[in-house]
């Protein structure tokens, strides 16, 4: 162990530093202790004391957190390890102080809180004051690039057990939504580790390139609709890309699209800067013009407060917590000289890709790639102001080219033809169903097919409804349940008419039907499965506890599936 | 001969009920069922969609913009100071806004929603007015002289135009079932109707009153016209005339408008009634069911023939028809600004240009109204040529009305309208009649404009010239009882009509087809010239135009 005086060193100078660092200060320092010179640096990590029992603890709210516990568990037990998986909602936490080694997998759900099931561990790491005496622990986050707060219920967890004076086995791994690759990373190390903690390799951890099964593509833009009519407050745009190939995707997939910063903002910056446009900068091993990296790979507007927190300390100056944009960072709290200009490059985040549900399908639309993308707003310091990828995506004009990739999602997908598909979407959660109902209809698929749609306005939000009448029309869509807040005469919200149908949905349930409930996750998401619940409690006449087993068989199954943001 | 579709709806819609429950509740569309459609005009209302939006919409993904119109069952066309009121605040919440006063002395809501017609209509109920019967195949909102400066028997002529309306109405409680969720009757035999049956009348069916010498409510245009007969200042009965209709289809040559004839005199009191009663009667018998377009009372009467309609209505009323008794037509027209009724109450008729109340950059017409109308001190009364009149002033709030006409510029709007403004009238067409093919009220009043710098070139412009324009040949406002007739044929492009009269005794004949603007304006600056050269003392346009065979 160090002693106490250097652990505060080292402290510190782990919380002022950025991943980056961090890898490659881990790197360096293993580096240093394979070439045994032992005297002059130490590894970050301290010898474990005998490994008894790994327990693998998940929090999930989509399962895949499960999968990676669950990948974990078989990798360590094949390397012959004592092993125990155990579900967050069920795992005590006094147990910690009797653990030798603690590995938590856990997800991050809405504004970066953790799943409702861990939801306790995680409190009670915020609540505990009392250090740990012994614990190695590794924390596997699972979390979406789609949103600002990635991988934050991963984040906070790692903190506190290290503010409680456990110990890291290796840093904390981030995995995005298609997780497999980055887990089986991760794991190999943290496997690695553990059979020979002082030789662990230097880069630690995070995939950050598109993995093999990313695919990435270039479309052109052939249409770009406002789907909402005039006088709504919500703004849904509809993008038709022409596709130079034929990409291969499933009804229920989603595109990677890196949205790219306002060019007039980048110009005020630069000219703040005082610096030419072409002048090269380094951005992760890459060198390019200070115009490109501001203009396509770095954050610079509403930056995060750990960012402005971390730019304070660099320049050793007090600011308040804030998030900020980056002219006005530069404007207020000026640098020094332009000399600081990489320095800052390093301390700011890079741009991360945006999700978007594919709303085409390959057999209907070949060559093509439909999304539906919202117009974000979110509020900062009280101002109202628009999510950068959305906003970059829905004021594209047609004949832009842009570069994506393939996601699967895929617990997300259409089931066998003849099966019965009810399909609960709020909002922009229609994108898949437009593409399943399109597929199954050019199929000629025997299932049939529930629609329920939930917006705010039924004349100008009601979106893609010509062709959900055409469907309703031609007979791939059997029943259609809108759910609309104005201009209906019953004014309701898509949970509540889940309720109002609760025995037809319970019949289709019974006869093979499988569920999907697509769109935000606050509050309709949620709303939604608990209304799900109620209804399989009532129907069958079962307590609350067997209608989740029930729902979470359903699941298993793949007849119930979620696509929440 | 196979019944058309709409007859089948009718017999099946459960005394006019058909799924417009069910219809109002599914919001997959704005719209209702095809049937639907059809029995919810026997309610008063039509389907329609904003027709400017279409291609937006459509590139929305989104359905047509749909919209309901709704309008008024106002027989006489009178309304109370609060009943001013309510229309007012039901017009802006739930409609355009806009109160558009029809060429049959009622008013319409345009723009409603589907989620908005049951809070309309209730709140319409709550006001004591409805919407029953105005539009459908059906007897539909009665009109009767406007004005009660002219005669004494205006207050008992509109006594008329409500009893008819009541006579006349279905006896099916639908409407208070769809719209005011009353109790259905569990005993259907109350909802037995002897009249209208379950099949109703083949086609729209319309009664106007006049009273000479003003022919305003246009009495020849009406499937039944009853002409007042005074003698020794009292009401004697009504000369009554059958088979006005205006309606054709262009290139359908077995179409065609006409007026009404008059087949004789009957008494006043229970002899008209029964009279009307059994016209609608024989035309429910005898009414072509089979194609809508030869529907209309008019095409029954020249089917049978005048001799065998007498014959049967005799037969059908149990008494003989007299001899039509004389009487004389003079004006067709609206008289504008004040008038002292016979009752010595003063009447002040407000030009409102084709009949839209609303509020825009010229006047205040809306506000204007609603203002007055808070005093408490007027009746509003609703004319033929889609004009208003301040009626039933006492003579101590004249000048407090008038005060209130000048300050919302109505009173400048009224005395300084044009001639031909003053006498002209539009249908709505474009946006929302889904029949428009050209442009109507929207357009009229610019095209006025420049044929009055035509009529100013040829020292016309005091010419009382009856001006009227329909965005298709079903002739809502009368486009060929005028004139001078332009009718849509297809956008920016119109029949010219002329040589109408001007009280309403005879149509106007085609003169030229599918005229734009410059054709149309071109073709008036040589008619008006040659008018104002060659033109007999107090001749009317269409008179003259008649007189030198032009047409």
């Amino acid at each position: 162990m160090l002693a106490e005086k250097k652990l505060d060193q080292l402290y510190a100078l782990i919380s002022e530093s950025s991943h980056a660092d961090l890898v490659w200060m881990s790197g360096y320092l293993a580096g240093l202790a394979a070439q045994n010179i032992p005297s002059s640096a130490k590894p970050i990590t301290t010898p474990p004391v005998a490994i008894d029992t790994i327990s693998i603890v998940y929090g999930t709210e989509t399962g895949n957190s499960k999968k990676a516990a669950t990948m974990a568990t078989t990798t360590f037990k094949r390397a012959g390890m004592k092993t125990r998986l155990i579900a967050a909602e069920n795992y005590k936490p006094d147990m910690l102080d009797k653990e030798s080694f603690f590995l938590l997998v856990i997800s991050t759900q809405g504004e970066g809180e953790p799943p409702a099931t861990a939801k306790p561990l995680y409190d009670y790491l915020h609540k505990r004051e009392q250090p740990f005496q012994q614990l190695q622990y590794a924390v596997l986050a699972l979390g979406s690039k789609s949103y600002p707060l990635f991988c934050q219920a991963g984040i906070d967890v790692n903190a506190q057990l290290k503010r409680l004076k456990a110990t890291p086995a290796i840093a904390m791994g981030t995995c995005e939504d298609d997780f497999e690759t980055d887990a089986e990373v991760w794991i190999q190390q943290l496997l690695q580790h553990i059979q020979n903690p002082l030789v662990s390799t230097p880069v630690a951890t995070v995939v950050k390139k598109p993995a093999e099964g990313k695919k990435v593509f270039k479309g052109t833009l052939g249409s770009n609709i406002l789907l909402n009519d005039r006088g709504s407050n919500k703004r849904v745009h509809h993008l038709e890309f022409d596709l130079a190939e034929e990409i291969v995707y499933t009804p229920g997939n989603a595109v990677g699209i890196i949205p790219e910063n306002n060019p007039a903002q980048v110009a005020r910056i630069l000219q703040l800067l005082d610096i030419s446009p072409e002048q090269p900068v380094a951005f992760k091993e890459q060198t390019l013009s200070i115009e490109e990296a501001f203009g396509k790979k770095i954050t610079i507007s509403h930056l995060p407060v750990s960012t402005v927190k971390k730019y304070a300390q660099w320049m050793g100056i007090e600011i308040p917590e804030t998030r900020i944009d980056l002219y006005d960072l530069l404007r207020i709290y000026p640098l020094q000289d332009n000399n600081q200009i990489q320095g800052l490059i390093e301390i700011l985040p890079g741009i991360t890709p945006r999700l978007y549900t594919i709303c085409s399908s390959p057999a209907t639309h070949p060559c093509q790639i439909h999304l539906t993308a919202q117009v974000h707003h979110f509020s900062i310091n009280g101002d109202r102001v628009r999510g950068l990828g959305s906003d970059y995506l829905t004021s594209l004009k047609p004949g832009t080219e842009l570069e994506m990739f393939l996601h699967s999602q895929k617990s997300f997908q259409l089931p066998p033809d003849e099966k019965d598909v009810i399909m609960i979407a709020q909002g922009t959660g229609i994108a898949p169903f437009r593409s399943f109902l399109a597929e199954r209809d050019i199929n000629g698929a025997t299932g049939k097919n529930w629609l329920f749609f939930g917006e705010e306005n039924r004349v100008t939000d009601f979106y893609y409804q010509s062709e959900i009448q055409k469907f309703v029309e031609i007979g791939t869509l059997q029943q259609v349940h809108p759910a609309f807040e104005v201009h209906t005469s019953n004014p309701a919200t898509v949970s509540q008419i889940v309720k109002q149908q609760a025995a037809g949905i319970w019949k289709w349930i019974q006869k093979g039907a499988y569920v999907f409930i697509s769109g935000e996750k606050e509050p309709t998401g949620k709303d939604v499965e608990s209304a799900l619940l109620q209804l399989i409690e009532e129907q069958q006449g079962i307590t609350t506890l067997e209608a989740t087993a029930y729902l979470k068989q359903l699941q298993k199954e793949g007849r119930f599936a979620k696509e929440l943001y | 001969m196979k019944p058309s579709p709409v007859e089948k709806i009718k017999k099946e819609s459960n005394g006019l009920r058909g799924t417009i429950k069910e219809g109002l509740s599914n919001d997959l569309t704005g719209a209702i069922s095809d049937a639907d459609m059809q029995v919810i005009k026997f309610h008063g209302m039509y389907l329609q969609d904003d027709r400017d939006r279409r291609e937006e919409r459509a590139e929305k993904k989104l359905e047509r913009l749909y919209s309901f119109m709704v309008r008024l069952r106002l027989p006489g066309g009178v309304l109370s100071a609060n009943q001013w009121i309510a229309s007012h605040h039901i017009a802006g919440e739930f409609s355009t806004g806009v109160i558009k006063i029809t060429t049959r002395q009622t008013i319409q809501l345009h723009g409603l929603l589907k989620s908005d017609i049951k809070p309309t209509l209730q709140a319409f109920n709550a006001a004591n007015l409805d919407s029953i019967a105005t539009c459908g195949d059906i007897n539909r909102n009665v009109a009767a002289a406007s004005h009660p400066f002219q005669s004494k028997l205006h207050e008992e002529i509109h006594g008329y135009a409500q009893k008819i309306s009541e006579r006349l109405m279905p006896k099916t409680r639908a409407w208070y079932d769809i719209w005011l969720d009353e109790e259905q009757l569990l005993d259907k035999k109350e909802e037995e109707d002897p009249l209208y049956q379950d099949r109703y009348l083949p086609r729209k069916f319309k009664i106007g009153i006049a009273i000479p010498p003003n022919n305003d409510v246009d009495v020849f245009t009406n499937d039944i016209g009853l002409i007042a007969i005074e003698e020794d200042g009292k009401l004697a009965g009504f000369n009554i005339a059958i088979g006005g209709g205006l309606s054709q289809t262009h290139g359908n040559p077995e179409t065609y408008p006409r007026l009404a004839t008059v087949i004789g005199f009957v008494q006043a009191g229970e002899p008209t009634f029964k009279a009307v009663y059994e016209v609608l009667t024989i035309q429910r018998d005898y009414g072509n069911r089979s194609d809508r377009k030869l529907a209309r009372l008019k095409y029954t009467v020249d089917t049978y023939g005048i001799d065998w309609w007498k014959a049967e209505l005799e037969k059908r009323i149990g008494f003989s028809l007299e001899p039509e008794r004389p009487y004389s037509f003079t004006a067709r027209r609206d008289y504008y600004g004040w008038q002292q009724g016979q009752n010595g109450l003063w009447y002040y008729t407000v030009f409102v240009e084709n009949g839209r109340v609303t509020d825009d950059e010229k006047s205040s017409v809306k506000a204007g109204l609603y203002a007055i109308a808070q005093t408490g001190k007027t009746q509003f009364r609703f004319t033929s040529n889609q004009n208003v009149i301040i009626a039933d002033v006492q003579e101590k709030d004249k000048d407090a009305i008038h005060s209130l006409l000048k300050e919302f510029g109505i009173a400048a709007q009224t005395e300084h309208a044009s001639a031909i403004h003053l006498n002209s009238m539009a249908c709505v067409a474009f946006n929302t009649c889904p029949l428009a093919l050209a442009e109507a009220q929207r357009y009229l009043p610019s095209l006025l404009d420049k044929m009055d710098i035509l009529l100013k070139k040829y020292n016309l412009d005091k010419e009382q010239i009856i001006i009227r324009m329909t965005g298709c040949p079903n002739g809502c406002a009368r486009s060929v009882a005028a004139e001078i007739g332009f009718i849509g044929t297809a956008y920016g492009m119109y029949n010219v009509h002329i040589g109408g009269d001007r009280e309403g005794y005879r149509l106007n004949t085609k003169y030229q087809e599918s005229q734009d603007e410059s054709q149309i304006l071109a073709t008036f600056d040589k008619l008006f010239e040659r008018f104002a050269a060659e033109k007999m003392d107090t001749e009317s346009f269409g008179d003259f135009v008649h007189r030198v065979k032009i047409v």
